[in-house]
């Protein structure tokens, strides 16, 4: 693990940001429970903080649950290794504030007027309660969530080897374990108490840190290296001595091609919109006047991080340590290192004594996206079984019962998380999730037809919906890399998939599917019903 | 739909189709000769122009046809 350069040394640093930041995450936990005590109605206050929630923290819980590290990682990993194209797919961003506003307020004022908590509540009230639509909507969101919950727990523990890089492991009870497994530990356990304390008001409050610290990292990583590059003058001579390709878009067929940007613009943004761990905040907002200033911030802030800050990292870090015949420069074993590489280098020069402190505020804001996402759906997770799985089993429960049901699939979903990233390491089980976390959006996506029916059209049945979403999800179990898994890479339709892929967004083909399945069985069933023989009325 | 609405629908759309899409695939030069504008590579600056038009468009629904 070579995430910090090697010439860093932070002292005890680390300990005393990382111990403050855990114990304010605590703090805000058991606030958020103070702030509870009494509420009417039990289930709406732990899962929807009462629908109260005013407009500096939804904007921000919003934000912090749309990124996880990825924005902080993976996006300037891609500019750093792929040049400028990857950037177009940052398009997403002003497409989702629309959604958080046009469909996301919609929502809201559904939520608000039938008391729905999860996106099945609302679906299955609309097309009239079925135990199969309900399962299929909760399965969908299982998909997106749990995958979410572990790749997230798992990357926490990544952090904070890096963040302890001197420290070669821990000796607890005689046992040894290693940073990252003892980061795992400490992580997991402090994200599912300060869940269980206060549920959608203590993540919210939690987002609001989380997402300020995220903020902060990135615009400050892109100060440190138009610095590091002599200022605006000197960064854009630099990058323009840059290889053509990298500046330029790739051909039809490559990856970040335009079309894949079009369609990932289009309909991956929406996906992350209708996930359910953000439907739950659009139940949550106060007002419509909430969501409309909420998608004003995303629409400005988000983008301004984006451009200003870790994608001109990615970009100038190209520059600044160029990749020699294909291979990385010493002190980064992939791409996704350049903003951990370029601070821990810039930030003791720019910064001076301030610098490492700075270092380690930023990695552990970069553990704080990753803890920001996981707990967001973590506490969707328990919604999403409570309310659609355990209720309609045991119709009779008290919202006492099931909010207790609720905090105990916390517990156990994060025991089997942290379980699973420490004893399945090597095995294949990891492996396979992490395939479904890159198919994530994709399955959420599949929400979208149904969504746009409810909100706007109002033409669709309860079995064209049951349909539907179940085409689109299989559509989607089709593509590689989970094609490649199910069938194997020589399959034919495998084989039809990845070329597919090339062109376009997963989640879009499964859309597409969807919709075809979901007009076509929604016209013939509306007909049937429309030519049964109506009931005589009694005289 | 209101005028205004549809307006600044249409544009939006127009702006995710031809930002991302095939626009940028025509102001971008060639991989041997990348195109650049005051400077700085074109096709940096085009994601610029139509984050611009795309956030603008938000922000003016929201403080105008949602309000």
């Amino acid at each position: 693990m070579s995430m910090l350069a090697a010439s860093v040394d932070l002292g005890a640093l680390p300990y005393y940001v990382l111990g403050a930041y855990l114990l304010l995450l605590l703090g805000l936990g058991v606030a958020s429970l103070l702030k509870s005590r009494g509420a009417e109605n039990v289930e709406a206050d732990y899962y929807l903080a009462g629908r109260g929630q005013g407009l500096l923290v939804t904007s921000l819980t919003v934000m912090a649950t749309y990124f996880s590290g990825f924005a902080i990682l993976t996006f300037p990993g891609w500019v750093y290794s792929d040049g400028i194209a990857p950037m177009l797919f940052a398009l997403n961003l002003p497409v989702a504030a629309a959604g958080i506003y046009v469909i996301g307020n919609r929502i809201r004022k559904l939520g608000q007027t039938h008391g729905h908590i999860t996106p099945a509540d609302l679906i299955s009230h609309h097309y009239g309660d079925s135990a199969l639509l309900r399962f299929l909507v909760a399965l969908v969101g299982a998909l997106y969530v749990i995958p979410y919950v572990m790749i997230q727990i798992k990357a926490g523990g990544i952090l904070a080897q890096g963040l302890f890089q001197n420290v070669e492991h821990l000796t607890i009870l005689g046992q040894q374990f290693s940073i990252e497994d003892t980061g795992i530990a400490i992580l997991s356990l402090v994200t599912m108490l300060y869940v269980l304390l206060g549920g959608m008001r203590s993540v919210a409050w939690t987002d609001v840190v989380q997402g300020l610290l995220l903020l902060s990292a990135m615009l400050l990583s892109g100060v440190a290296i138009v610095y590091a590059l002599g200022g605006v003058g000197g960064y854009f001579e630099e990058v323009s001595k840059l290889d053509g390709k990298l500046l330029t878009m790739p051909a039809v067929g490559e990856r970040f091609n335009a079309w894949s940007a079009v369609t990932f613009c289009a309909f991956a943004s929406l996906a992350s919109i209708v996930q359910p761990a953000q439907w739950m905040r659009f139940y949550s907002a106060r007002s419509s006047d909430t969501l409309r200033k909420t998608a004003i911030v995303f629409s400005t802030v988000l983008p301004v991080c984006f451009l200003l800050g870790v994608f001109l990292v990615g970009l100038g870090g190209r520059a600044l340590y160029p990749m020699i015949d294909g291979a990385l420069p010493e002190g980064m074993s992939k791409p996704d290192d350049i903003v951990i590489h370029v601070i821990s280098q810039q930030f003791p020069e720019i910064f001076g004594s301030l610098g490492p402190f700075l270092i380690a505020l930023i990695l552990v804001a970069v553990m704080a996206a990753s803890m920001s996402t996981a707990d967001s759906n973590l506490h969707a997770l328990s919604a999403v079984v409570t309310r659609d799985l355990y209720h309609p089993l045991r119709p009779g429960s008290s919202e006492k019962e099931r909010a207790w049901v609720g905090r105990a699939v916390i517990v156990l979903a994060t025991v089997v998380a942290a379980g699973l990233t420490y004893w399945g390491a090597q095995g294949t089980l990891l492996k396979t999730i992490t395939t479904f976390f890159f198919m994530a959006m994709a399955f959420s996506a599949q929400l979208l037809p149904l969504t746009i029916d409810i909100l706007f059209l109002k033409k669709g049945t309860r079995q064209g919906a049951i349909a539907g979403l179940a085409a689109g999800t299989l559509t989607v179990f089709l593509f590689p890399p989970l094609g490649s898994l199910i069938l194997g890479d020589d399959h034919l339709v495998t084989l039809l998939t990845a070329d597919l892929k090339t062109l376009f967004d997963v989640g879009f083909c499964g859309i597409l599917v969807n919709t075809i399945v979901f007009v076509s069985v929604s016209r013939f069933t509306r007909k049937r019903i429309n030519n049964l023989p109506k009931p005589t009325p009694r005289s | 739909m209101s005028k205004p609405a549809l307006l600044l629908a249409a544009i939006f759309v127009l702006a995710l189709l031809m930002g991302p899409g095939p626009g940028a695939m025509l102001i971008d030069g060639s991989a041997d000769e990348p195109a650049f504008w005051f400077g700085i590579p074109a096709l940096y600056l085009w994601t610029l122009l139509w984050f611009a038009v795309m956030s603008g468009c938000v922000v003016t629904a929201a403080l105008t046809v949602w309000k």
